[in-house]
């Protein structure tokens, strides 16, 4: 069974591609939401569900990072299943949008939500305990 | 219900969906989970890896 590691280490740690990915495109949904308050079209600029949504993207964005930073398993699969929950309310809040030029970022979001709910699955039904750290700094 | 709530529940939908399914498949699959023990077999298979690594962790 494959695993979702790269076989090399960053900072000590095991890096897995596309939780890097996903982190990275999150933390930009939470740019959006609570910094920028202007996500993709206008149906949550400034709105209490907008906030949630990007509240639960910097909880799954922390996840993530805590479980690289700590090779936890368990706060990946954290982080990946949040992740797919905020990217499809982006799915949905840019596909309900009358806007024209949302339909792509809708399309966009859609990919991530299959990605990470692929993601999340791999993780739970194939991971397996990471290698010894120690061991591999040797 | 606002389009924005609508986004909202959807998005929680979606997490709890994904909840029960993998709590389904391994109440349905116990034994299709990998376990600790193939895994590690799996994994370091090279017998030459683990005798150059012997010799580092010798020095």
């Amino acid at each position: 069974m494959s695993r979702t590691e790269l076989p090399w280490l960053f900072l000590g740690h095991r890096v897995r591609p596309y939780s890097l990915a996903v982190t990275c495109s999150t933390s930009v949904v939470v740019w959006q939401l609570l910094i920028l308050r202007n996500p993709p079209g206008d149906l949550l600029d400034n709105g209490v569900p907008g906030h949630l949504i990007g509240a639960v993207a910097i909880v799954a964005v922390l996840a993530l990072v805590v479980g690289f930073w700590r090779d936890s398993d368990q706060m990946m699969q954290v982080g990946l299943l949040l992740t797919s929950g905020v990217w499809f309310a982006r799915f949905v809040y840019t596909a309900l949008d009358p806007g024209i030029f949302t339909g792509g970022s809708a399309l966009l979001s859609l990919s991530w939500v299959i990605a990470s709910v692929g993601a999340f699955m791999l993780e739970h039904f194939t991971g397996a305990d990471p290698v010894p750290r120690r061991r591999d700094r040797v | 219900m606002s389009d924005a709530t609508i986004a909202a529940i959807a998005g929680g939908i979606l997490v709890v969906l994904q909840i029960i399914v993998v709590r389904i498949m391994d109440w349905y699959f116990p034994k299709g989970r990998m376990s600790k023990s193939a895994a590690v077999n799996s994994v370091d298979t090279d017998d030459d890896e683990c005798a150059g690594e012997g010799d580092h962790e010798a020095q």
